[in-house]
């Protein structure tokens, strides 16, 4: 199904492709190569704008902002697209269960599915960040309770079309097991789809991190991340932009790099 | 007003109508006074109700029967003078021409009424509840006859919960309590407005604005960008980065008040056992720099909880002052010292992490950043936790915390040390004891001169400060935006008095 999509489109996914591999490999690198400690105070003077010395300019406590904004880097990105992973795992996992074996147990995961959906996603995982506590981690746990919703849903009516191929029911008559039907026959089918909203959501998966954290459920003092940073420049928007408008302004970059290519694969996967 | 015509008929409204309108804009524009705070309003007026008396004084509604001035220290105002008579009994004359906004004349038995009402449903009132009252027959002498002595009773006569209203006139406290102040309340919604009209038959004299509104506004920026756009004459309590974006407006004044609202240092007695761990800290922290650079000035160093003006101020008290080599000693000499070079000092292989607690309020968190940084040179690891409330001191789960408090809302040092440092002392949450400090608390309850009261507080705070269970890290400084067309509108350290008879709009 590759052979027909012509050069430029192979060319432009492939640059995407390189630009996020890129954008992960120095997410993960440039935390440890900041031009100034993230975590020093008075590199410079207090909210000095955008100069030579300090690129980004510093903050309320004369911290750096590009090292802060690159060390956040490494908690934004990452962190999402972990965040991604696991819930395309584990919804995708349900989802084909659901949708294999249908009867009670789709019935019941179904409607605890349903009850997830039921709350806008947001709100919910500021109630459960609520609940748990600050801390990136307990962050995590709530935007994956929100997010894996999706995917099971998706996983369950892709398996249950493909259940009925006759390749699946030849599997069966030769004897494979269901694990074996499940997750040899029909996952490598629906997968595509899979990724390609996966690969849309991690930028979804940012905001949802970077909002948390916005709100206060995020990091810990005196870590950076892209959406405390907002959150703190905030109330200096007037006096000093940068301090927002710095980790906005490469968050909103990441985040379009990453749409970009999640578009380009669901073309590609598509034709 | 042609124009007024042309939008009258367009919308349809009768031209008189619109006309009228109009007219009552410009009188508004010119005769109301408009106040925005984000927490301007609350959800009631009735002053015996937890702190919603502060909101009747400040708007101007009711008063009581003595305030505080400048240096925290009470003068009569509807009582015109007092007399303690012994340690027990105190008589207090109230003025002879003061009258409720709704006519009726203040006698003493009004004045009990209120007090004892007070008393019964405001816990922080506890000094009125058990007293014996008794109104002379001249009907303006209160006797108050005290179950034990207590010392610090005038000085309560000036809280906002002890505002004198007419109990006998009306059931709705909540929403139209009946006082004797400049203003009488209009119009009120709970959270979010309050309007009051001028009070015609007030006291002390005419009234000089027609009405005043207070209103809630969301955030700090908003309420910065509405006196900005003159649609406010005043901005109370503004943050200090909100507070930056009005420096170059000329038309407003930025005043900056310091209030008696301290930054306290908790320690946690029984998670820091050892001193010199305390002690570190207190040696670490370089407050001076923290408050005066790196908060902008928004905080005033503190030598003590009472502001030095006061007649508690901590001038003769020797406290620790930032000194790193000290700090870094006295771990060294406690066991402490860094072996695996990251900064951080280790005891048996364990490094020094202590968790210090902040919750959000004012510029808690940014001085959190500051100090993490201050006890990381000394080589302690200070794990921050920011939490909404400051209801998890109860829990005790932390080793060292912030919490803003006003240690003087009333002029005397007493309640707040009581709370504070007082074995059962519903702010001890460091479970801080120290038997002579105990023994100095019940003195100073019952001790009535004034020198000895001053020195047994700058005791009792020597040895807080000495046992390293408290530091102050400064004084909150409240920024006031006032438009310049506004006069007589007060900003006090204690924050309850706001609008009077001068307050006017020119």
């Amino acid at each position: 199904m590759y052979n027909n999509f012509n050069r430029k489109f192979a060319k432009d996914f492939w640059l995407l492709f390189a630009a996020v591999i890129l954008i992960i490999v120095l997410s993960f690198i440039c935390g440890s190569f900041t031009p100034y400690d993230p975590h020093a105070l008075k590199t410079g003077g207090l909210l000095e704008p955008p100069g030579i010395k300090h690129i980004f300019g510093t903050d309320d406590h004369g911290r750096d902002v590009l090292s802060r904004v690159l060390a956040g880097s490494r908690t934004s990105i990452l962190s999402s697209i972990i965040l991604v992973l696991l819930s395309c795992t584990f919804g995708t996992a349900l989802g084909v269960i659901c949708g294999y074996f249908g009867g009670l147990i789709d019935i019941i995961l179904m409607r605890i599915n349903d009850i997830f959906l039921a709350f806008p996603g947001m709100i919910l995982a500021v109630a459960i960040a609520g609940l748990l506590g600050g801390g990136l981690f307990n962050a995590l746990i709530a935007i994956f309770v929100t997010s894996w919703t999706q995917y099971a849903r998706l996983a369950r009516s892709q398996t249950m079309v493909q259940k009925e191929e006759a390749f699946v029911h030849a599997a069966k008559l030769s004897g494979c097991s269901d694990i074996n039907i499940m997750f040899v026959h029909i996952l490598p089918n629906i997968i595509s789809t899979l990724i390609v909203t996966a690969a849309m959501n991690v930028s979804v998966a940012m905001m949802g991190i970077a909002g948390l954290s916005f709100l206060g459920f995020g990091v810990k003092i005196p870590h950076a991340e892209w959406g405390s940073m907002i959150s703190e420049g905030k109330k200096y928007l007037q006096t000093a932009p940068w301090m927002a408008l710095a980790p906005a302004g490469v968050m909103v970059f990441v985040m379009i790099i990453f749409n970009l290519f999640g578009e380009k694969l669901r073309d590609i996967l598509a034709a | 007003m042609a124009a007024v015509l042309l939008l009258s008929s367009c919308t349809g409204s009768s031209s008189q109508n619109a006309a009228s309108q109009t007219k009552n804009n410009a009188e508004d524009k010119t005769k109301t006074i408009k106040v925005g705070s984000t927490s301007a309003v609350v959800s009631g007026l009735d002053p015996a109700v937890d702190w919603n008396g502060w909101y009747t004084v400040r708007y101007g509604i009711a008063e009581t029967l003595f305030r505080l001035d400048d240096s925290l220290n009470p003068v009569p105002w509807l009582a015109s003078s007092y007399k303690n008579i012994d340690e027990n009994t105190w008589e207090i004359k109230i003025k002879d021409n003061v009258v409720f906004s709704n006519g009726e004349k203040m006698t003493a038995q009004k004045v009990i009424d209120s007090l004892k009402r007070a008393g019964d449903m405001n816990s922080r009132a506890a000094s009125l509840k058990d007293c014996e009252y008794t109104a002379g027959s001249d009907g303006k002498t209160i006797t108050i006859k005290t179950k034990e002595p207590y010392v610090a009773l005038i000085n309560d006569l000036c809280d906002p919960y002890s505002a004198v209203i007419d109990t006998a006139a009306g059931k709705d406290f909540e929403k139209s309590p009946i006082g004797t102040g400049p203003f009488v309340i209009s119009e009120f919604n709970e959270n979010t407005k309050a309007v009051m009209k001028k009070n015609d038959k007030y006291w002390d004299g005419e009234v000089k604005a027609d009405s005043i509104e207070y209103i809630n506004v969301a955030d700090f920026d908003t309420l910065a960008l509405s006196i900005n756009s003159g649609e406010l004459d005043v901005a109370q309590d503004l943050s200090p980065e909100s507070a930056q974006t009005l420096k170059n407006n000329t038309d407003i004044n930025l005043n900056m008040t310091t209030q008696s609202r301290t930054y306290q240092l908790y320690f946690n007695l029984e998670t820091m056992k050892d001193k010199a761990v305390r002690e570190a800290v207190m040696y670490a922290l370089d407050k001076e720099t923290i408050d005066n650079v790196q908060l902008n000035g928004c905080v005033l160093p503190a030598n003590g909880a009472f502001l030095e003006n006061s007649s508690y101020g901590g001038k003769n008290l020797k406290l620790r002052k930032y000194d790193l080599s000290k700090a870094k000693e006295l771990l060294k000499d406690a066991g402490y010292t860094d072996t695996d070079n990251d900064g951080i000092v280790e005891k048996d292989g364990k490094p020094l992490k202590i968790k210090f607690c902040i919750y959000k309020r004012l510029a808690m968190e940014n001085m959190a950043v500051e100090m993490q940084s201050d006890l990381k040179k000394a080589g302690i690891d200070a794990d921050v936790t920011v939490y909404e409330k400051s209801t998890f001191y109860k829990s005790g789960d932390f080793d060292i915390g912030l919490y803003s408090i006003v240690t003087m809302p009333t002029g005397d040092a007493y309640p707040f040390l009581r709370d504070c440092m007082q074995t059962d002392g519903v702010a001890n949450f460091g479970k801080y004891y120290n038997k002579e400090v105990q023994e100095d608390l019940e003195k100073l309850s019952k001790e009535f001169n004034k020198e000895e009261r001053s020195a047994i507080v700058d005791r009792i705070q020597q040895a807080a400060s000495d046992d390293a269970a408290f530091d102050y890290m400064g004084f909150n400084k409240m920024y006031t935006a006032v438009s310049k067309d506004v006069e007589g509108y007060l900003t006090t350290s204690n924050d309850y008095y706001q609008v009077t008879k001068d307050t006017y709009k020119k």
